[in-house]
């Protein structure tokens, strides 16, 4: 594509925070808009897509101007074709999936290369969904459904709004090659908020990192993650730890693989077909782990390990607290509640069983 | 206790009693209970409503003492029922009708047939005595056919008065006493209907059963035929007979 | 029953009908600029449209009666175009039960758009829809059991409507004697079978038109698939 650009520049405060911005954005490829909560990243997307008019701001993509204040340009939402996706799809319920999708086609300019409907549909695998109700779809079904329905009015940019934050580990590992075929299939500048450094380091070609409504850095994906010491898979807004193993084996007839850590065995789901003796690493988010003290069942599959407790640290939020185990020598971090803590009396040195919900695994 | 009072004769002291008056005549009413509680220290309770509104609520058994109709069918029907003392009916007024407008003209039977009368208020036939006596007079007049399609019915004299007040008719039949209190300036003009046109709107009063026990009511209707209370009447724009 | 009562029957059905449908067209804008706005002066607008709920009827028809008055500016500029007054006529009965029934059409719809639709507009704003296109297309079919609620208890509350019919009416058979007034006058008279018959028509008809909302919020979702 050209070497067009998307401006904005605001100095806006709106109720609560405020905006105070000047970037041009390259049209192409993906842009992450990275930060903590609270940074502006949704409002700024908002901003673009026209839904918040700020009062003294400018907006232009290409050369078309949106927003700009002097003389008075404003052009309303519906009219810059920008797609929005939410974080929970926001599809509408009185129409099924098939009626979603339509709504968008309708609406769609006739003129510019556009993509197939069913090329959309096949891209997203939809084939199977379109006569269903959308509240009776996954999370993950949501919002390929979301992501189809934008691309079909064919945007001329596309905003993603922490399109992943509501699902699982696992669901988002299903869904993030989705996200990389949009990019590659459909070509279209995409704007993508997201507080998650594996998804930002996966799909974007430039990061924008916000802090408090202003601009902290912006440049090339490796670069500005490497400034601010962000790495993959060591994640300050979301605890993940990285667990080293081998496969053992596989179930039969089931999607099990039993992963040896150290001197244990943990069973975990998975997609992949893996050789027994593969090298793996397990990537287990700090929610997805909980603690109890003694084996609940005796049973041979378990999603379970022996692990010892090292430490106890402060979480996120007031109500939990992070509790730092050791399994065999590797470390595994576990958001568990207060309560929690003191009511099964979860002190260092104590050995536990962690329990693991989903892990996604990477070779 | 109780025993003591059903043996004795002799009419308890009670100093309340309860009367229900038709509107055209509350304000009168309002005057001579004034001057009958200051001469007699007896204390008078008012209820005003349509005569056929309070006939229907005394035969559901609602606690009044005297009825003051505006007709006098429904005091007779009283009587007939046993809900009221024989002895006790006598006419307290008749009334008069006028034919009212709130601003300064000349009116007169003619008013009727002029061209720019759009709207004729009475009071609903059905309900009040007064409409009744206009529709008689309309009849009279050989006028009910013609002013059929401008003719609205005030559900009372008092809304009725309303209706031509507001503007919202032209001209409409209320009672006489109503036009007369009304305060000079403010009087408009009026034609008071010959009493030959209409049947009479006797007004008749009864005292209800079981209130003859009660001092306070007997005062006040005894009063009701004193010569002052007669003469209060008459200056309102009532006669005796 | 006889003739005079069966017009007030039908002339009552009319006047309910004919009132929600112009609650209609006149609240369905008010309603959703009422969702929309961030006014100062909402909360203004909000206790108006609410006055109907608490005042006695008597009050707004007395009212109504000065407005309506040939020496007022409405009557008067309604005798001018019409040649009629106001008052005393199927038209003043129906500008009285539009303001007496306003806030029973005003709020279900104001609720509902209030709600999700709010969402979905900027949804639809982002999927190249209009306002007036999302209008119909989005937060219309999402709304629909605000409109099935508003619209009935419009209708069912103009049917028993007494108070103000009273003030303006005049009673005028064919015109403005509404069942209300009819059954009122029966009671008067001591018609006390005729007062029955009448009462218990009204009441089936309410009845039956209430259960119909809530049978119909039963059988369909919050909003109507198509």
């Amino acid at each position: 594509m050209s070497a067009s650009k998307l401006v904005i520049a605001t100095r806006t405060a709106f109720s609560g925070f405020e905006l105070d911005l000047e970037v041009a954005l390259p049209l192409q490829g993906v842009t992450a808009i990275f930060g903590p909560s609270g940074s502006g990243k949704t409002s700024l997307l908002n901003v673009i897509a026209g839904n918040l008019r700020a009062r003294d701001g400018r907006i232009v993509f290409g050369d078309e101007v949106w927003q700009q204040a002097n003389p008075g340009i404003w052009v309303p939402p519906h009219r810059r074709g920008v797609g929005l996706v939410y974080q929970d799809g926001q599809l509408f319920p009185h129409l099924s999936v098939l009626g979603n999708l339509d709504f968008a086609a309708k609406r769609a300019p006739e003129a510019g290369a556009g993509h197939a409907f069913g090329d959309i549909i096949a891209a997203m695998d939809l084939g199977d969904l379109l006569d269903r109700d959308p509240q009776t779809l996954s999370g993950g079904e949501k919002q390929r459904t979301a992501i189809a329905r934008s691309l079909l009015t064919r945007p001329k940019l596309l905003l993603l709004d922490e399109p992943l934050s509501a699902l699982d580990s696992a669901r988002k590992a299903e869904l993030l090659p989705f996200l990389e075929t949009l990019k590659s299939q459909f070509a279209i500048p995409t704007l993508y908020v997201s507080h998650d450094v594996d998804e930002v380091s996966r799909i974007a070609d430039r990061v924008l990192m916000l802090d408090a409504g202003k601009v902290a850095g912006f440049g090339a994906t490796d670069d500005v993650l490497s400034r601010f010491g962000l790495e993959a898979g060591r994640n300050p807004y979301e605890n993940t730890s990285t667990l080293l193993g081998i496969v053992d084996e596989q179930s039969p007839g089931s999607d099990l693989l039993a992963i040896r850590v150290g001197r244990g065995q943990i069973w975990l789901a998975s997609d992949l077909a893996l050789e027994p003796g593969t090298d793996i690493q397990l990537k287990i988010s700090a929610r997805d782990v909980s603690i109890a003290t003694t084996r609940p069942e005796q049973i041979s599959i378990q999603n379970m390990i022996e692990a010892e407790i090292v430490s106890l640290n402060e979480a996120k939020r007031p109500a939990f607290q992070t509790v730092e185990l050791s399994v065999y020598g590797q470390r595994l971090d576990a958001v568990i509640t207060r309560k929690a803590v003191s009511d099964l009396a979860l002190i260092p040195g104590r050995k536990v069983y962690a329990l693991i919900k989903s892990a996604t695994f990477h070779s | 206790m109780f025993g003591a009072l059903a043996n004795c004769s002799e009419p308890q002291a009670r100093s309340t009693a309860t009367v229900a008056v038709a509107t055209n005549f509350k304000p009168t009413l309002e005057q001579l209970a004034a001057d009958f509680e200051t001469r007699t220290g007896y204390e008078l309770e008012t209820v005003s409503g349509s005569t056929g509104k309070l006939y229907a609520q005394i035969v559901h058994g609602a606690p009044y003492d005297i009825f003051l109709a505006a007709d006098q069918a429904r005091p007779k029907r009283l009587i007939q029922d046993g809900r009221a003392t024989h002895q006790g009916r006598f006419t307290y007024a008749i009334g008069g009708l006028a034919l009212w407008s709130p601003r300064k003209a000349e009116i007169t039977p003619d008013s009727l047939i002029e061209p720019e009368l759009s709207r004729l208020a009475l009071a609903n036939p059905d309900l009040a005595p007064y409409g009744l006596a206009a529709m008689q007079l309309l009849d009279r007049l050989g006028l009910t056919e013609t002013l059929q399609s401008k003719i609205v019915f005030g559900e009372s004299v008092g809304q009725t008065f309303a209706f031509v007040s507001t503007g919202n008719a032209n001209l409409g039949f209320v009672s006489a006493a109503q036009v007369l209190a009304l305060p000079e300036d403010v009087r408009g003009s009026y034609w008071l209907v010959p009493r030959q046109l209409h049947d009479p709107i006797a007004q008749d009063a009864v005292l209800l059963e079981g209130s003859g026990q009660n001092q306070a009511a007997v005062a006040f209707f005894s009063y009701l035929q004193s010569p002052q209370a007669q003469e209060t009447i008459r200056l309102s724009g009532y006669r005796i007979e | 029953m006889s003739l005079p009562d069966l017009s007030a029957l039908w002339l009552t059905l009319q006047l309910a009908l004919i009132t929600t449908i112009v609650l209609l067209i006149i609240g369905t804008p008010t309603a959703w600029w009422l969702a929309q706005t961030r006014s100062r002066l909402k909360p203004v607008f909000e206790a108006f449209i609410a006055l109907p709920l608490v005042l006695p009827p008597t009050v707004l028809g007395f009212y109504l009666l000065i407005a309506m008055s040939p020496n007022s500016w409405l009557g008067g500029f309604w005798v001018s175009v019409t040649g009629d007054t106001l008052s005393f006529s199927f038209a003043g009965l129906v500008i009285g039960s539009v303001i007496y029934s306003l806030p029973f059409m005003i709020q279900p719809l104001q609720t509902a758009f209030e709600g999700p639709v709010k969402q979905a507009m900027r949804t639809a704003a982002s999927l190249r829809a209009s306002p007036l296109d999302a209008f119909f297309s989005v937060a219309v079919p999402m709304s629909v059991r605000g409109f099935v609620t508003a619209i009935v208890l419009s209708f069912a509350h103009t049917l028993g409507e007494f108070g103000v019919v009273l003030m303006v009416g005049g009673n005028v058979p064919e015109r403005t004697r509404t069942i209300s007034i009819e059954i009122y006058e029966h009671v008067e008279t001591l018609n006390y079978g005729d007062a029955h018959a009448l009462s218990a028509i009204l009441l089936v008809v309410s009845f039956l038109t209430l259960l119909s909302v809530f049978m119909f919020n039963k059988r369909y979702p919050a909003h109507v698939r198509v």
